[in-house]
C-alpha cells in the first residue's frame, strides 16, 4: 500500500523522538547553511542526511520516488543553466549541479522531518516559536502551518483517488493529454472542496484560537545536543 | 467467472485480505457481508484490478488480474463505496459518458447508453448538473449510472444503497436485479442485506480478511450472523 507522499509515518526511532522544535530549528539552520556550502560540504551533509533518514526508517528509494518530479525539474534546470551559462558549458553544468544538489539535500531533510514529526507536533512547535511575538495569534498561525503541511499529502492522496476513479472505468486507455487534463481539473476541484470541508469540519467542532492541546512537547537534553550538532554543521557549511 | 486463489493483500502492514479462496460463477448474485474493516471493499477492488494480490491470484475469466488489469476492468464494473470519489468529469453527462468513451464507442452509441443508464437510476433530470453539487443520494445514482453505461459482465457494488431514499433504493435494486436476469454477475457488499436477501443466491461473510461463512442467504440468516456484526433482515427475526 502506498502512503501519501510526505506524510507522517509512525515509528520510534531516535529521529522520531527528537522534539519537533529541535527538528524544525535544525532544518532551518542547516538549510540556510547549505545555501553557502561548497560542493564538498554539500556532499558531506548529503551523506549525513542520508544516514539520518535511513536511521529514521526513510529509505532513499521512497524519497526518490516521492520527489521525482522535483528531480526532473532540477535536471532540466541544470541542463538549461549549462547551455546558457556565459562561462561556458562545463562551468555552467558544474554550478548547476552543485545548486541542484543543495536543493536535493534540503528536500531530503524536509522530507525526513515531515516523515518523522506528527502534524500536530509541528503545529505546537510553530506555536511555541511565535508565542514570544506580540500581537500574533500563535495558535491560528500554528494551525494554519500544520494545515498547510497536511496539504501536500492531501493533494497526493486525492490524486491517487482520482487515478483510481479513472482507472476503474478504463480511463488509462485515453491519450496522455486527456489524462493529464482530466486529472488536473478533477484534482483542483476536489482539493478545493476538500479544503472547504476541512474548514467546515474544524468550525463544526468549535475551533477557537484559545485552545489547549492533548499533546505537549517535552524538551530533553538530547534535543539540545541535536540542535548543537545542526548548528555546527551549518557553521562548517558556511565557513569551509 | 471470477476466482480468488489464496489471495492475501497487505495494507500498511496489516492483512486486509488473508487467504481468500472464492469462486464466483457467471450470472451469480452474491452478497458480501461482514463488519466494518472486514475486507469487503478490498475484495471488490481486487475484482477489477484496482488492487492486485500480494499473494495468490485473482482470475477474471481465467486471466490473472495482475497480467491484464484492463481486461478485468472491461469485464467488471465497480461502483465505489464513496460515490463522490468516483466522479471524474465536470457534468453528470460527461461523467456517465466517461466509461463508454474509454470503450471507444461511437458517439450515437455513447449518447444512447448515457440516456439509458441515467434513466435507469432515475437521474435524467441531473444530466447537465455538476456532479459536485449533488446530494448524497443523487451522487450515488450517478456513480451507478457511470458503471451501468459500460455494460460490464460483472457489477461489483460497494454499499450501493447507502444514502438512497425509498424510491432510489427501489430503482437501484430493480436495475441490479434486471441486470442479473440479463445474465450479468452481481456482487454486492452491503450492511443492509434486506432488499437483496430474496434475490441473492449466495452470501459470503468476511471476518478479518478471510471467508468466515459461505452459503445461501437463507441458510446463513436462519442461523444468524450477529457474531460477525451483520444485521439480520426483518424476515428472519
Ligand atoms: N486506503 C487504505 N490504506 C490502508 N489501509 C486500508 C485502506 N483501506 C482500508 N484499509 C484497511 O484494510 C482493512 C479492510 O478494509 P475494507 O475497506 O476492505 O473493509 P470493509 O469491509 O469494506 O469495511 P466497511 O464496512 O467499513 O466498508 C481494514 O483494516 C482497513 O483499515
Ligand atoms: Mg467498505
Amino acid at each position: 500500500m502506498t502512503r501519501p507522499k510526505f506524510a507522517y509515518r509512525d515509528g520510534d526511532t531516535f529521529v522520531h523522538g527528537v522534539d519537533a522544535r529541535a527538528k524544525l530549528t535544525a532544518l532551518v539552520v542547516v538549510s540556510l547553511g547549505l545555501t553557502w556550502a561548497s560542493a564538498g560540504v554539500t556532499a558531506a551533509v548529503g551523506v549525513v542526511t542520508y544516514l539520518v533518514a535511513r536511521s529514521a526508517g526513510v529509505s532513499a528509494r521512497e524519497l526518490l520516488r516521492d520527489v521525482r518530479l522535483v528531480l526532473v525539474i532540477l535536471v532540466v534546470g541544470t541542463v538549461a543553466r549549462a547551455v546558457s551559462d556565459p562561462a561556458g558549458l562545463v562551468p555552467g553544468a558544474v554550478a548547476g549541479t552543485v545548486a541542484s544538489a543543495r536543493f536535493v539535500v534540503i528536500i531530503a531533510l524536509a522530507y525526513t522531518v515531515s516523515a518523522t514529526t506528527r502534524p500536530g507536533d509541528i503545529r505546537l512547535a510553530v506555536e511555541s516559536f511565535l508565542e514570544p511575538l506580540p500581537s500574533v495569534e500563535e495558535t491560528d498561525w500554528g494551525t494554519m502551518f500544520a494545515t498547510a503541511a497536511r496539504f501536500f499529502p492531501l493533494v497526493f492522496e486525492e490524486s491517487r483517488r482520482v487515478r483510481d476513479a479513472r482507472k476503474a472505468r478504463l480511463g488509462e486507455r485515453r491519450s496522455w493529454y486527456s489524462r493529464v487534463r482530466s486529472t488536473a481539473f478533477t484534482l483542483l476541484i476536489r482539493t478545493f472542496r476538500r479544503a472547504d470541508t476541512v474548514a467546515l469540519a474544524v468550525e463544526a467542532r468549535a475551533y477557537s484560537s484559545e485552545r489547549s492541546s492533548l499533546r505537549g512537547l517535552v524538551w530533553e537534553r538530547t534535543d539540545t545536543a541535536f540542535i548543537l550538532v545542526a548548528c555546527s554543521v551549518a557553521v562548517v557549511a558556511v565557513v569551509v | 467467472m471470477i476466482r480468488f486463489e489464496g489471495v492475501a493483500h497487505e495494507r500498511d502492514g496489516e492483512r486486509a485480505l488473508d487467504g481468500v479462496s472464492l469462486e464466483i460463477d457467471s450470472g451469480g448474485f452474491v452478497l458480501l457481508l461482514g463488519r466494518n474493516g472486514s475486507g469487503k471493499t478490498t475484495l471488490l477492488r481486487h475484482m477489477n484490478a484496482l488492487l492486485t494480490p500480494d499473494e495468490g491470484s485473482v482470475l477474471v475469466d481465467g486471466v490473472p488480474t495482475d497480467e491484464d488489469g484492463e481486461g478485468a476492468r472491461r469485464k467488471v464494473g465497480m461502483v465505489f463505496q464513496d460515490a463522490g470519489s468516483q466522479i471524474v468529469a465536470e457534468t453528470v453527462k460527461d461523467d456517465v459518458a466517461f466509461g463508454p468513451e474509454n470503450l471507444g464507442l461511437e458517439t450515437d452509441e455513447i449518447r444512447e447508453r448515457v440516456d439509458e443508464a441515467v434513466s435507469a437510476v432515475g437521474a435524467t433530470a441531473l444530466l447537465d448538473r455538476s456532479p459536485y453539487e449533488l446530494s448524497g443520494g443523487e451522487l450515488r445514482r450517478v456513480a451507478l449510472a457511470g458503471v451501468l453505461a459500460m455494460r460490464p459482465d460483472v457489477l461489483a457494488l460497494d454499499e450501493p444503497l447507502a444514502d438512497l431514499d425509498y424510491e432510489g433504493e427501489k430503482a437501484v435494486v430493480e436495475r441490479v436485479v434486471g441486470a442479473n436476469q440479463d445474465g450479468k454477475t452481481v456482487v454486492v457488499a452491503t450492511h443492509d442485506a434486506e432488499p437483496f436477501v430474496d434475490l441473492a443466491e449466495r452470501a459470503v461473510v468476511l471476518e478479518d480478511g478471510s471467508v468466515a461463512e459461505d452459503g445461501t442467504p437463507d441458510e446463513l440468516f436462519s442461523r444468524g450472523l450477529e457474531g460477525y456484526g451483520v444485521r439480520t433482515p426483518c424476515s428472519y427475526r
